[in-house]
């Protein structure tokens, strides 16, 4: 299991790449970055909303209300302009860090 | 018995009990609460174990409200204040990493503008009220001190050409939110610096008015004695 301080790097990162695929909401997101990291990356559910509230604070992304058929509501989230232009920063550093980490293993494993 | 509604109306109370007031944030655990729960109850717990495991994974509230907080109170006072004060410190309100100095476009726009406008607003008034009265009593400029003559010819040049200037720094700025990647990075920074010279220059230049309005005046009351 990835450790504390790199799961919470990584939160944003993830958010606005999920988001970018399309609009979503809270429990979906924990449950697609569960399934995709193979049950590695474990957010403590609850956590993920304040995240998302910052991010909202900051532009990067917006929210709506929807009712289902059931009655209940769920909370979907967008990527705004400035989230893009975020994921594209953060993709850019982690790509770097990736590339940097991939070259140094890559070179002792020769 | 167990009853779903009253249990959750219980943990919304524990959780309003640690300060997690803001019902758009209960709402938004509860729907989280409630889809955990009955995901539970299809891989075959009862519902109660359901519940309490659904709660579990949520997480301790007390936490939770920290994290909450962290966005808001103290934190986002010093913000507004060094913002008003034109300090940049995107760092206090950057809780992961180097990249919040990307605030909204308008929130800098908005923020700057609203720093400029009293200093501004004063300086107008003294340039329609102050200024031809003083040019009135003294020849044109021509018997004002020589620091009076310059301060407002340099002011009655922005005046006389404030539209062009205008709209050369709002088409400069269209430009640059339109054609520039690297902008949106130096804009608050830009920006701030540029409001705080402004708003700098434009208390200058009210301040001389005001010394040159004083010592006409003295003089005009020299005279009529």
């Amino acid at each position: 299991v990835i450790q504390k301080e790199l799961v919470a790097a990584s939160t944003e990162p993830l958010i606005l790449s999920l988001l970018s695929k399309g609009e979503n909401y809270g429990y979906e997101l924990i449950h697609e970055v569960k399934r995709l990291s193979g049950d590695e990356l474990k957010w403590t559910d609850g956590m993920l909303y304040p995240v998302l509230h910052r991010m909202e604070a900051n532009g990067w992304i917006k929210s709506r209300w929807v009712k289902l058929e059931n009655g209940r509501k769920r909370k979907y989230y967008s990527l705004k302009k400035d989230g893009h232009h975020a994921l594209k920063e953060k993709r850019a550093q982690w790509t770097v860090i990736s590339s940097v980490l991939g070259g140094l293993w890559e070179e002792q494993n020769v | 018995m167990f009853n779903l509604e009253e249990s959750i109306l219980e943990w919304r109370r524990q959780i309003m009990d640690v300060g997690l007031k803001n019902p758009n944030v209960l709402d938004e655990l509860e729907s989280h609460l409630r889809e955990e729960a009955e995901r539970q109850v299809k891989l075959g717990l009862p519902p109660q174990d359901a519940f309490e495991t659904a709660v579990q994974r949520i997480g301790e509230v007390k936490t939770l409200n920290h994290e909450f907080k962290k966005n808001t109170g103290i934190k986002r006072m010093k913000h507004s204040l060094l913002t008003l004060a034109g300090i940049p410190n995107h760092y206090l309100m950057n809780t992961s990493g180097p990249n919040s100095n990307i605030q909204p476009g308008w929130a800098t726009y908005l923020k700057a503008a609203l720093f400029v406008v009293p200093a501004f607003f004063l300086w107008g008034l003294a340039m329609v009220k102050v200024v031809p009265a003083l040019q009135s009593v003294s020849a044109g400029s021509a018997t004002l001190p020589a620091f009076s003559r310059f301060n407002i010819g340099i002011a009655e040049l922005i005046r006389d050409h404030f539209l062009y200037l205008a709209s050369g720094v709002i088409i400069a700025l269209v430009l640059l939110e339109w054609r520039s990647a690297i902008w949106r990075r130096y804009r608050r920074a830009v920006i701030g610096l540029t409001a705080f010279v402004l708003n700098f220059s434009l208390l200058v230049s009210l301040f001389l008015i005001l010394v040159t309005a004083a010592l006409v005046a003295e003089r005009i009351a020299h005279h009529v004695k």
